[in-house]
């Protein structure tokens, strides 16, 4: 056995040089090449266990690759933007990350803006934004929670946005589509328009067809006071009781078993993120979640960039992203997670920008009122020549007359 | 309440030193890692070790000897992201096919590979593959000795060793990379 071994040892050698004489290897870098890997020497901010160093100016160039965002739902992103209020800010900063969390989760809001830009995935991206106002003033921990959801209700709904199919979309590469959308006491509809609809109009067949000309220059479908009545499926006021979930539904159907070990840890994780966020979470806790944090963003500071207005900068999650699936790890890791806190005011407004594929942003602000910015007007789209679908008016065509929308709730 | 501390690593300081030292070590390998699947992009392959350098000074918690497992975890996550933000990979990347890889471990040992098999593009891709995929020091070591022909006698005084210790490190180098195109399992 042994000499059968060597024998194949010795064949193996042989057919090396073979291998060596025709494969050509990549060229070897350079002195040249070496030297430019490194930067010139450079003070570069991390944190660590080294108490004592005497601080720096960061002027080290901060890691730069496309990623994207994970606000839209992943447990491990929302736990990486929490992560930069646990984070030790520089020495000369005033304002504590206790300070800042505790603004967070209690501060009273009446109302939120989220800006995105270039969000999405490899097949979809969208630009656009939304605002919502709400009949009664929440904290995040009470949206986090539930705690009392009945109460918070969106008032006001407006949200104006395009989106895009990129060429990986399969039979809807191509496709563009304008949408607008109000939603409030005193109107509600949406608003579509598509420049160019044949990718629409394949995928739908002949009834796609019948659209294409309207979908040029823009249908709004004008909902009356339906959303209101209950004879429509899904029809309550829309968003009401609202709950921001955080991890995912564990009464959906049983998930694969190859996705349970990495739900578990999602779950776990989004519990923690919820308990620190309601104030629920017990020193233990908080000490874990520190330790896994600290695993993720490995630069985070402060700077006061007006006076009493200090934004809180995290930034290269790639520790984070080594232990992550590619898709999450191309959400996160070139990311750059801001928060801006206002002394006596509270959190002002947080961003992660230069995520995912399209190196997207996005910015969410608490707001007290709307303002022009936020509200859609319908008159825009009209006076643009989009066709008024009139919803209300069909119903009653189709049901006959007298029957109005909210009809169905009176008593017969 | 948090127990992290906010602390600056300053080139010249010990730690630094030593993670310098370790990048060094694996740099050669690592960029030819990076350039076997970068389709040959010398310049794709600069900037991801220009990243790949400051992810080092990130691991100053990490012992020597792993830092270059992380380097190497580090570098697939940015290849990946290099290519999703270009949009696809070109169709001529190298791609491990782990079929043929396995058969090109068997046929190793077995026969005298002819000429033509190693004029095939996909088992150059298997072979650079895994070769990429060594660690650096057997990486170098295998390349210096078959493909740039260099004497077991030169090795040994390069690395201040013996000839004999030259050809223990060539043979475990040798079952290594077998090894990887026996059982691919990509790092």
């Amino acid at each position: 056995m042994a000499e059968r071994l060597m024998n194949d040892d010795q064949l193996m050698e042989r057919n090396l040089r073979s291998i060596g004489a025709h494969i050509p290897l990549p060229a070897e870098p350079s002195a040249q090449q070496r030297t430019g890997w490194r930067p010139a020497p450079h003070v570069r901010i991390v944190r660590g266990p080294e108490p004592g160093a005497q601080p720096a100016e960061h002027s080290g160039r901060w890691v730069q690759s496309g990623r994207r965002l994970a606000l839209a739902g992943s447990a491990v992103a929302a736990a990486t933007i929490l992560a930069v209020l646990f984070s030790t800010p520089t020495p000369r900063s005033a304002v504590q990350a206790g300070t800042i969390l505790s603004s967070l989760r209690d501060t009273l809001h009446r109302g939120l803006r989220v800006t995105f830009e270039d969000v999405g995935d490899k097949d979809v991206r969208a630009t656009g934004h939304v605002s919502l106002t709400f009949a009664q003033p929440f904290t995040l921990a009470q949206l986090v929670n539930g705690e009392g959801s009945a109460d918070i209700e969106p008032e006001t709904v407006y949200f104006q946005g395009g989106v895009t199919f990129e060429p990986d979309a399969d039979s809807l590469a191509g496709l563009q589509l304008q949408v607008a959308l109000a939603l409030s006491q005193a109107e509600q509809w949406v608003y579509v328009r598509c420049d160019d609809p044949a990718p629409l109009i394949q995928e739908a067949g002949p009834v796609g067809a019948l659209f294409a000309g309207p979908l040029r220059n823009g249908v709004l479908l004008d909902l009356g006071g339906l959303l209101e009545s209950e004879d429509i499926p899904g029809g309550q006021t829309p968003g009401r009781h609202v709950v921001v979930q955080t991890a995912p539904d564990t009464e959906d159907a049983a998930p694969a078993a190859e996705q349970q070990e990495e739900d578990s840890a999602d779950r776990e994780l989004a519990a923690l993120v919820k308990n620190l966020l309601s104030g629920q979470a017990t020193p233990e806790e908080i000490d874990l979640f520190v330790l896994k944090m600290e695993q993720y963003a490995a630069e985070v500071r402060v700077d006061e960039v007006q006076p009493g207005l200090y934004v809180l900068s995290a930034r290269d999650f790639s520790r984070a992203c080594e232990e992550l699936d590619a898709e999450d790890a191309g959400w996160l890791a070139a990311a750059t997670v801001q928060i801006a806190y206002r002394t006596e005011a509270g959190i002002e407004w947080a961003s992660v920008t230069n995520a995912g594929p399209h190196r997207g942003s996005v910015r969410l602000e608490f707001i007290d009122t709307l303002t022009d910015r936020d509200r859609v007007q319908r008159e825009t789209f009209l006076s643009s020549g989009a066709t008024v679908i009139d919803l209300p008016a069909i119903v009653q065509m189709v049901e006959g007359a007298g029957a109005k929308p909210g009809a169905a709730d009176e008593p017969e | 309440m948090s127990s992290a501390v906010t602390s600056f690593v300053v080139p010249g300081s010990s730690t630094a030193e030593m993670t310098a030292a370790a990048f060094d070590r694996c740099s050669a390998g690592l960029y030819r890692y990076l350039v076997v699947r970068l389709d040959g992009n010398a310049h794709a392959a600069d900037d991801l070790m220009q990243q790949l350098w400051l992810h080092a000074q990130q691991l100053s918690d990490t012992p020597p000897g792993e830092v270059e497992f992380r380097l190497r975890a580090i570098a697939k996550n940015l290849i990946r992201t290099h290519w999703r933000k270009q949009g696809r990979r070109p169709a001529q990347l190298p791609l491990a096919e782990p079929r043929l890889a396995a058969e090109l471990a068997r046929r190793l040992v077995c026969e005298e590979l002819p000429v033509a098999i190693l004029e095939r593009k996909e088992v150059r891709d298997q072979l650079l593959l895994a070769l990429t995929e060594l660690p650096a020091a057997e990486q170098e070591l295998i390349i210096k000795h078959y493909f740039h022909g260099k004497p077991h006698a030169e090795l040994a005084a390069t690395l201040g060793t013996s000839e004999r210790a030259i050809e223990g490190r060539l043979y475990r180098a040798r079952a290594t990379l077998r090894e990887k195109l026996q059982h691919w399992e990509p790092t």
